[in-house]
């Protein structure tokens, strides 16, 4: 905060009749002081703070003086200039321009490596197709007689039936006839 | 005998509708951007004026929002990749200016971030900051002491100076407000930060700007 602005604030009394408020919270009131006239020079302010920037501005030498620097500021910061490019724009355009055609080409590329990929593994499973090395196949097993395979397998239970002679828990006999007690 | 049949033969000039295609350096700025909005992508000839037009406003923006940055150029290519995929979709070409500085913008904040990711940057000359992130109301500057009798350029690289020294969310939000001529509301979207912090980073920006070149300001 500049002096003359801090010392008008303290001497003038910019916010009406009442006591100068800025002796009372000098530090909050010095922030909204110079906030107002930094949102005035933006135009962001209500009609009624228009009305209070506008009254320093007119009254205080001092207000105007920062008003004045702050424009100044302003207009020095549009007006600044920007250090001459290290190279020349028709060459900016050139990479622009290159940067999206990689960009477009990308997804092709990436699409006609998979085809290309797809076609060699093609290839390669074609040259070895006649020895069915890497193509699926279904297991063949000889066919048997299905009455022999039949009676095998049920004259010889696949689980052995416990036999108790002497307790009191017997299994019943199983529902099922075998073929051997069929015979 | 022969009999010869008179045939006149009637002459008349076909008038075809031509319509004259202005070169694209002669178009103004809005018709500029209108024939870059033809078709289904830019015209390159239409595109490369236009990027030769408002290269120096790009440049600008990033000079002032990124001083330290190294690659511009590249963040400045990749405004104009942005600008080339999006330009169809831009209603008013005769807001194209503001559009392109929001472009930047976001594309900076973008690049901002992914920095940010990598590395916390922390150093021991940064400004003093208050509990709530804030910069102090009444900073000391590094260098306080105004330089008197200054040339213009020697003001303007004090000036440039002065604003790549604040800290970063106060030379952004400076920058959005006084080179890009955003308002409050704008600067507040694109910051995230409310309205009443934008007001109050602006207001003590310019209290350090001013403070520093008090001398050359008012002279």
């Amino acid at each position: 905060m500049t002096p003359e602005f801090e010392s008008q604030k303290h001497k003038h009394n910019s916010f009406g009749d009442s006591p100068d408020p800025c002796q009372c919270a000098r530090d909050m009131e010095k922030r909204d002081c110079f906030e107002l006239l930094s949102a005035y020079l933006d135009g962001e302010v209500s009609a009624t703070e228009r009305k209070q920037v506008e009254d320093w501005l007119e009254t205080d030498p001092n207000i105007q003086c920062l008003y004045k620097r702050l424009l100044n500021l302003r207009q020095r910061l549009r007006s600044a200039p920007v250090p001459a490019s290290t190279q020349p724009v028709d060459v900016t355009v050139d990479q622009v321009f290159s940067r999206l055609e990689n960009r477009r080409r990308k997804p092709i590329l990436f699409v006609g490596g998979a085809a290309i990929a797809a076609a060699v593994i093609a290839a390669v499973s074609g040259i070895f197709g006649n020895q069915n090395a890497w193509s699926p196949q279904i297991a063949n097993s000889p066919v048997r007689s299905d009455s022999e395979a039949l009676t095998i397998a049920l004259s010889e239970p696949v689980i052995q039936i416990p036999q108790v002679s002497n307790g009191t828990y017997k299994y019943q006999k199983s529902p099922v006839a075998y073929p051997h007690t069929v015979k | 005998m022969s009999q010869s049949i008179p045939v006149s033969w009637s002459s008349a000039e076909v008038m075809i509708p031509q319509t004259q295609v202005q070169p694209v350096e002669k178009l103004s700025n809005y018709d500029l951007v209108l024939r870059c909005q033809t078709g289904h992508r830019p015209q390159r000839e239409a595109f490369a004026e236009l990027l030769r037009r408002y290269q120096p406003h790009v440049e600008k923006i990033l000079y002032h929002l990124a001083p330290d940055w190294q690659d511009r150029a590249d963040l400045a290519q990749e405004v104009w990749i942005r600008v080339y995929r999006n330009l169809k979709r831009l209603n008013e070409p005769v807001k194209f200016q503001g559009w392109l500085s929001r472009i930047a913008t976001n594309l900076f904040y973008d690049e901002l971030r992914k920095r940010k990711r990598v590395h916390q940057p922390l150093s021991l000359d940064a400004p003093r900051m208050l509990d709530d992130g804030e910069m102090d109301w009444e900073i000391a500057a590094d260098n306080p002491g105004p330089v008197e009798k200054l040339t213009t350029t020697e003001f303007y690289e004090q000036l440039h100076t002065a604003i790549a020294d604040l800290p970063e969310v106060f030379r952004i939000t400076i920058v959005l407000r006084e080179i890009e001529g955003m308002a409050y509301e704008e600067i507040a979207e694109i910051t995230g930060a409310s309205l009443g912090t934008v007001k109050s980073r602006i207001a003590r920006a310019r209290q350090r700007l001013q403070s520093q070149l008090q001398n050359y300001l008012d002279s």
